[in-house]
């Protein structure tokens, strides 16, 4: 277990140093910067002499190899450098907006396993077939409606309409609601179409027929038989979904005007911000990385035959 | 949220307008606001952009509804008149040489933190925007050019040099991107620590209570202010207690706040958004931004065909401006007549230069030897008349007008080319054609907002922001943009103005679309909205009815 998590560790430092390489190189690509077309732009009324002070102030006058190693340095510091559009340091952007994302996808994750869970039961064990049908159709339908779509309607009818709930994020619970459900939505769909198989695959297995010979309900067996052995697929495909969320946080944030990290990142890659699109994919990274590693941790408790193959 | 949504929204933008201009114009909430004034409430305001780059020195305009309202220059430049009143400075002298200005301050005037304004702070402020401060990473601000210096005469007198007469120079001691007035403890900060709101320490009338990243700023009233500008409609402290930023992009969202009731002010209404805020019981108010008019800058650095005069008159001739505000703006954008907004202190008139003659283009294309192609669009030695334009993301309306613009040109032979992006695309884009000389990069939509003449030499101007991309400067454009500079007397100023429009215009530099125009939307229970001489918010008069 331990060389396992050692060598899980290592994948993720190499997942984590490609991640910031692959986003400089891709970045550098683009032709100019923050600062070089603010001075290009006649709108902008920044002139070459004034840019050439702040291209200086932040190291941009350096060649790219200069940059791409000082910057890789300050990184595994903890320091991601300063943004180009309002001189902040990133890290200090990064930390004001969190909290707002965290508490969007955590809720909007409590909501997608809740409904996901829900769907998965009903499609298994409602007692009308029609019913069961209605309830498989549901991922389909999260799936396949985007999420601006849901949101701004959301936006038109519970918030204009009826005035139930704020329309921007005012610190409220309410309005936290409308758009952790919307992202809840997005998320809802793989894992319930996921659980709902999973849980019919394990019930077809002989041993649950075995337990129902001997007497046992549904619900007994769900609880200690079924549940289990169908929870395995969910969890990897949850550590998944978390990049799914993150995904759905840049729109969700942007329809619904939230302060986040989602929002951060719309205005760094208009501005062409090249440390705070940085900050936020190792941000990212990090966390899926980490949420990843935490499932396949995790998964050995809840199936130990997941380690047979690394032990041996 | 691409292109084929702005489309969408833009056939519903064409019905709407259409409905709008015959419905007639909307409210102006200035000249409505009834009853007594009462103190107290909070503003919240919708905003399409995101709070960035506060820097002073290096300002962008997007935060410019919020900045006005927190610090505060030295002069105050009505927005109807252009007149220069007293503000922080309560009277000024300029030399006869007009090289130096020697303002006496307002007493009593206090910063937030509590330090008095004196001459001293006042000299760190134009010092840093005037040079710049390297080791602070501080750039030099482009709206201060031959700056000299700053003398301190006495704690409430203090002298600003220049090293060339500037017939504009007032206007930037009055500008809200130029020369805001902040404390001393805000100047020794470098650059991160002055892109930082929550640092700003000024003497307006509100003060920065909480910054929500880049998506909300909250500003609290400062109940011992006491110098509003003169001509204000009170003194004292504002009426409102506190405003509310919030950055919401969704279009939708800014309309239906405030129908909610959730927001009082909106900003960047469409076109086609008016008629349901008035519908709403709000009232919508267009204030012609001072400066130039939203044009198409011809880039003289390609090799297009709008190198030769006559291809350029041909395309202002075949550009139907009254069909552009009629069909896809409101009646809330003035028609442009000059290549300067409607408004603008010294504005000339250069209508004889703008109307639509579609018979005029032909002809003048026939004669350059564009002669009309199989599909209708004109060739010359095997080459088509077409041409290719990147949609300006700043601006709302900026898709809308272009395709009508397409339709109008190819009444007369012209093939234009619409090309949409996103801003970062957009400004990759404009950046790598403004260095390369054989691009395809032949219009530049823009426009600069300052409200003063001179603002045409700093747009135009080769040696300045060079907006028409000059590789040879045009000698006489050149001396008619310096000359106006250093006339002095109104009648000449306005006649040296005037030159310099003739000249643009003769040579087609720039197709003017529509007057830049900043639209508000109001609720029924905001009164006393006011606007700097740019349309960026001033609400120390404005007030809520309870």
């Amino acid at each position: 277990m331990r060389r396992y998590l050692i060598r899980r560790l290592g994948q993720a430092l190499l997942v984590l140093w490609a991640a910031y390489s692959l986003s400089f190189a891709l970045l550098s690509a683009l032709p100019g910067d923050a600062i070089s077309n603010r001075i290009a732009s006649p709108d902008s009324g920044l002139t070459a002499e004034s840019g050439a002070v702040l291209l200086r102030y932040y190291g941009l006058d350096q060649p790219l190899w200069e940059q791409y190693l000082r910057g890789i340095a300050r990184a595994a510091r903890g320091d991601l450098g300063l943004s180009l559009h309002t001189a902040q340091p990133v890290q200090d952007l990064l930390a004001d907006t969190l909290p707002s994302t965290l508490a969007l996808t955590g809720l909007a994750l409590m909501v997608g396993i809740l409904l996901a869970a829900v769907i998965a039961l009903a499609v298994n064990y409602l007692p009308s077939a029609r019913l069961r049908g209605l309830f498989a159709g549901a991922p389909s339908l999260f799936a396949s409606v985007p999420t601006f779509v849901v949101g701004i309607l959301a936006l038109q009818y519970l918030s204009f309409t009826a005035g139930l709930i704020p329309s921007v994020d005012d610190g409220s619970l309410t309005a936290l609601l409308a758009p952790a459900v919307t992202l809840g939505l997005v998320i809802a769909a793989p894992l319930a179409q996921v659980f709902g198989a999973s849980i019919r695959t394990t019930r077809s297995q002989p041993f649950v027929h075995v337990l129902h010979a001997k007497g046992a309900g549904e619900g007994y067996i769900f609880r200690k038989d079924v549940f289990r052995n169908s929870s395995l697929p969910v969890l990897t495909l949850l550590g998944l979904a978390f990049g799914e969320l993150i995904a759905g946080s840049v729109v969700t944030e942007s329809v619904f005007a939230r302060d986040g990290v989602g929002n951060l990142v719309v205005g760094a890659v208009n501005t062409q911000d090249l440390p705070v699109v940085q900050g936020v994919v190792l941000l990212s990274t990090t966390t899926y990385v980490l949420v990843n590693l935490a499932v396949d941790v995790a998964c050995p408790f809840i199936d130990p035959r997941v380690l047979v193959g690394v032990t041996s | 949220m691409g292109p084929t949504r702005l489309r969408t929204l833009l056939a519903v933008s064409l019905a709407a307008t259409l409905f709008t201009a015959a419905c007639g114009g909307s409210g102006d909430a200035r000249d409505t606001a009834s009853g007594e004034p009462v103190h107290g409430g909070t503003l919240t305001f919708y905003d399409p952009i995101q709070y960035a780059a506060w820097v002073p020195t290096a300002s962008i305009w997007s935060n410019s509804n919020v900045a006005g309202n927190v610090a505060e220059r030295l002069i105050w430049q009505d927005p109807k008149t252009g007149d220069f009143k007293a503000w922080l400075a309560q009277s000024w002298e300029i030399s006869a040489d007009k090289l130096s200005y020697t303002f006496k301050l307002r007493p009593g005037v206090t910063f937030s933190n509590g330090d008095p304004l004196d001459a001293e702070t006042v000299k760190l402020n134009f010092d840093q925007h005037g040079s710049g401060d390297e080791k602070l990473g501080i750039p030099k601000d482009s709206f201060w050019t031959d700056y000299a210096g700053t003398d301190v005469v006495d704690a409430q007198t203090v002298r600003v040099r220049i090293t060339k007469p500037n017939a504009a120079f007032l206007q930037i001691l009055s500008n809200y991107r130029a020369s805001s007035i902040l404390g001393k403890p805000f100047l020794k900060l470098d650059l991160a620590g002055q892109g930082q709101l929550t640092n700003w320490v000024g003497t307006g009338p509100f003060t920065v209570e909480k910054v929500a990243g880049t998506t909300g700023v909250t500003l609290k009233r400062r109940d011992d202010y006491n110098w509003a500008p003169e001509g204000s409609a009170h003194q004292g402290k504002a009426y409102l207690e506190r405003i509310v930023y919030q950055s919401v992009p969704e279009a939708g969202t800014r309309v239906g706040a405030l129908q909610s009731g959730e927001a009082q002010i909106s900003r960047n209404i469409a076109p086609y958004d008016e008629q349901t805020i008035v519908d709403g019981g709000g009232s919508v108010i267009g204030i012609p931004v001072q400066g130039e008019v939203n044009s198409l800058k011809i880039q003289l650095d390609t090799d297009a065909p709008t190198r030769d005069v006559q291809v350029r008159l041909a395309l202002q001739a075949a550009t139907d401006r009254t069909e552009i505000n009629k069909t896809v703006l409101s009646p809330n954008y003035p028609i442009p007549s000059s290549a300067l907004v409607k408004g603008t202190p010294f504005r000339g008139d250069a209508s004889s230069y703008l109307a639509y003659d579609l018979a005029k283009a032909t002809s003048l294309l026939e004669a350059a030897g564009w002669k009309a192609g199989a599909d209708g669009v004109r060739v010359k030695d095997g080459k088509r008349l077409e041409f290719e334009i990147w949609v300006a993301p700043y601006y709302q309306v900026a898709q809308a007008v272009l395709e009508l613009l397409q339709a109008q040109w190819k009444k007369a032979g012209v093939d234009l080319r619409i090309r949409s992006a996103s801003q970062a695309e957009y400004t990759a884009a404009e950046a790598a054609a403004a260095k390369a000389t054989d691009d395809d990069w032949t219009f530049e939509q823009g426009q600069t907002s300052t409200a003063e003449a001179n603002v045409l030499r700093v747009s135009l101007g080769a040696g300045r922001y060079n907006a028409l991309r000059f590789l040879t400067p045009d000698p006489t454009l050149e001396s008619l943009l310096d000359a106006q500079a250093v006339t002095f007397d109104p009648a000449e100023r306005k006649a040296a103005i005037q030159k310099v429009e003739d000249r643009i215009f003769e040579q087609a530099y720039i197709i003017p679309l529509y007057d830049e125009t900043q639209v508000f939307g109001l609720a029924p229970s905001v009164h006393g909205f006011a606007t700097e001489s740019t349309g960026r918010t001033w609400l120390y008069d404005t007030w809520l009815d309870k």
